[in-house]
């Protein structure tokens, strides 16, 4: 493994572009929802929460299907490229899934009553959620990196397909058990309180905001991809050097996209219109998931900082090794 | 094809022989079973009308946890003294030695269900031993195994291999485990051929049914990636 493998100039590159393009996305984002999507007519502003919470459901769904393609090309063609990404993409897909949940699951309770409930939506991304998250457990348990990888694939394929079989199956008993899985179900618990559920996008400003939302997080998405999958490159180059060595490298932290999200959560109540008293949902919702969305911009830093560290430490290391060696 | 069948059958016949010398994998599973099954008895208390409001989950899931020890068992054989290295060397396609396995762990498995049913009968009093109830468990069985020895196979060479074969196993029976505990139960709960439950158990099987095909397919396809070294 040299150093150009480690570093690309083009992923480099790339990563810069996309995190100031995240940072840009995000802002426009916050503005559109706070100051141009319309105030909902049933819930009020609490729907707000709507537009980061189906960007980073879209955003997971689409990383796991990365994952999936990661995994099929990396069998057919085992490269340390393809891992990867198929890593990167599963561990993103977790983050956005989870802000997807919790985000959610902040509205749930002033629009159903209710943080929880197994309905067939809330079901599948626990499966996936638990799915995804065991990947990790596996990847930790295999030494052998070429068998880890291939092992990570098959993997990645099985959870795919045990996602698709979760959707059929609560499709299906949606349509027949409306009572025991069934969409009703969420409506009646807050119809019970004298609420009613989302009934969907109800005009055009709304569409547009969803969509600016929805581009916003893919583009954050992939900024964070490629700044997973460099860390991925760099932790794997810093485990080779333990064995050989090496020469330095480059690459910066991936603070630059977390930005955004911080200014998004001091931002959130300077956009207030009408308060109605659900408004501290609205605030928790957005609280929340800038949380996880910045908790885990700062482990991407640490982790790239530490890397390099031990990569920087390691080459000492060799070094001095390799300097005694010749006196 | 004959051929391929011969190889399937004897990755079968080597286990079943192992097996009806040792009786390990059935007695522990079956120990297993009976203990979980009269632990819920004891924790669900003397009533019996709520006990058989969950005696089709509790089925189930003793199936599923059951059926883990006979795959971590079943593979963890194979590893001793080199067996799995001279399966890997006969000349048979993977595909072959996949299929032994599912089939030859599948049959553990139903004669355990088949023990379950007649002890939850007796347990819940209630008809678990009608045909139909069978088929669903054969099936589900089935598509249960295909993907367990699948995930086995690559948690056996890992570390915590007995730790973490739950771990990425049970959620991967969720979409399984839905429809057929929801078949199970019609089944069990219904009164007469004529039930409006019954509405619901055409499209339960065919997701079992779903589930097996994709499980098997998937693993015909990949189990090749898991155990070469």
């Amino acid at each position: 493994m040299n150093q150009a493998a480690v570093s690309s100039p083009r992923l480099d590159k790339w990563i810069r572009i996309l995190n100031v393009a995240a940072v840009v996305a995000v802002f426009a984002t916050i503005f559109v929802i706070f100051f141009y999507a319309p105030v909902e007519r049933t819930m009020g502003n609490v729907q707000r929460l709507f537009y980061f919470h189906v960007g980073s459901a879209w955003v997971g769904a689409v990383a796991f299907l990365v994952a999936l393609i990661g995994g099929v090309l990396y069998l057919r063609r085992p490269s340390r490229k393809y891992d990867a990404m198929a890593v990167a993409a599963i561990e993103i897909g977790l983050v956005f899934l989870s802000m997807a949940i919790v985000g959610g699951s902040v509205w749930g309770k002033p629009a159903w009553n209710t943080w929880w409930i197994w309905s067939p939506r809330l079901t599948l991304v626990t499966v996936a959620w638990l799915t995804y998250a065991a990947y990790f457990m596996l990847r930790g348990a295999i030494e052998d990196e070429e068998k880890r990888g291939r092992y990570a694939a098959v993997y990645a394929i099985i959870s795919f397909a045990v996602i698709i079989l979760t959707y059929i199956s609560i499709r299906i008993f949606r349509d027949i058990h409306p009572v025991v899985f069934g969409g009703t179900t969420e409506a009646a618990a807050g119809a019970q309180e004298g609420l009613q559920e989302f009934a969907g996008v109800e005009s055009l400003r709304m569409v547009l905001s969803l969509n600016v939302a929805v581009i916003a997080f893919t583009v954050l998405g992939a900024a964070w991809l490629l700044v997973r999958i460099r860390l991925q490159y760099l932790m794997d180059y810093s485990n080779s050097l333990k064995a050989r060595a090496a020469s330095q490298l480059g690459g910066r932290p991936a603070l630059v996209s977390g930005l955004g999200l911080i200014v998004a959560q001091m931002q959130m109540p300077a956009g207030m219109g009408n308060p109605d008293h659900f408004n501290n949902y609205l605030v928790l919702g957005y609280v929340v998931m800038s949380s996880i969305a910045l908790f885990y911009v700062l482990t991407l830093a640490f982790r790239q900082r530490n890397v390099e560290k031990d990569i920087s430490l390691l080459q000492q290391v060799i070094d001095a090794e390799r300097s005694t060696r010749r006196s | 094809m004959q051929a391929y069948l011969a190889a399937v059958w004897a990755v079968v016949w080597k286990d079943l022989k192992i097996e009806g010398r040792t009786r390990q994998s059935i007695s522990v599973m079956v120990m297993f079973s009976l203990v979980t099954i009269i632990m819920f008895n004891f924790a669900l208390g003397t009533d019996l009308d709520a006990a058989r409001g969950v005696a089709t989950g509790l089925l189930w899931t003793t199936i599923l946890l059951a059926a883990i020890l006979g795959l971590n068992r079943s593979l963890a054989l194979d590893r001793e003294n080199q067996v799995f290295d001279a399966l890997l060397i006969a000349p048979m396609p993977r595909t072959a030695l996949y299929l032994g396995k599912v089939v030859s762990v599948t049959l553990f498995t139903l004669l355990l269900e088949a023990i379950l049913v007649v002890l939850f009968t007796v347990f819940f009093n209630e008809p678990f031993y009608q045909l139909p109830v069978l088929l669903v468990l054969f099936l589900g069985t089935i598509g249960y195994i295909a993907v367990g020895v699948l995930i086995t196979s690559m948690t056996i060479q890992a570390r915590s291999r007995e730790v973490l074969l739950p771990v990425l196993l049970l959620p991967a029976s969720l979409p399984l485990v839905l429809p057929a505990a929801q078949a199970v139960a019609a089944y069990v709960t219904a009164t007469g051929p004529d039930d409006p439950i019954l509405a619901s158990v055409r499209s339960a099987i065919f997701l079992v049914l779903a589930y097996d095909l994709l499980m098997v397919a998937v693993g015909l396809l990949t189990y090749h990636y898991v155990v070469e070294s």
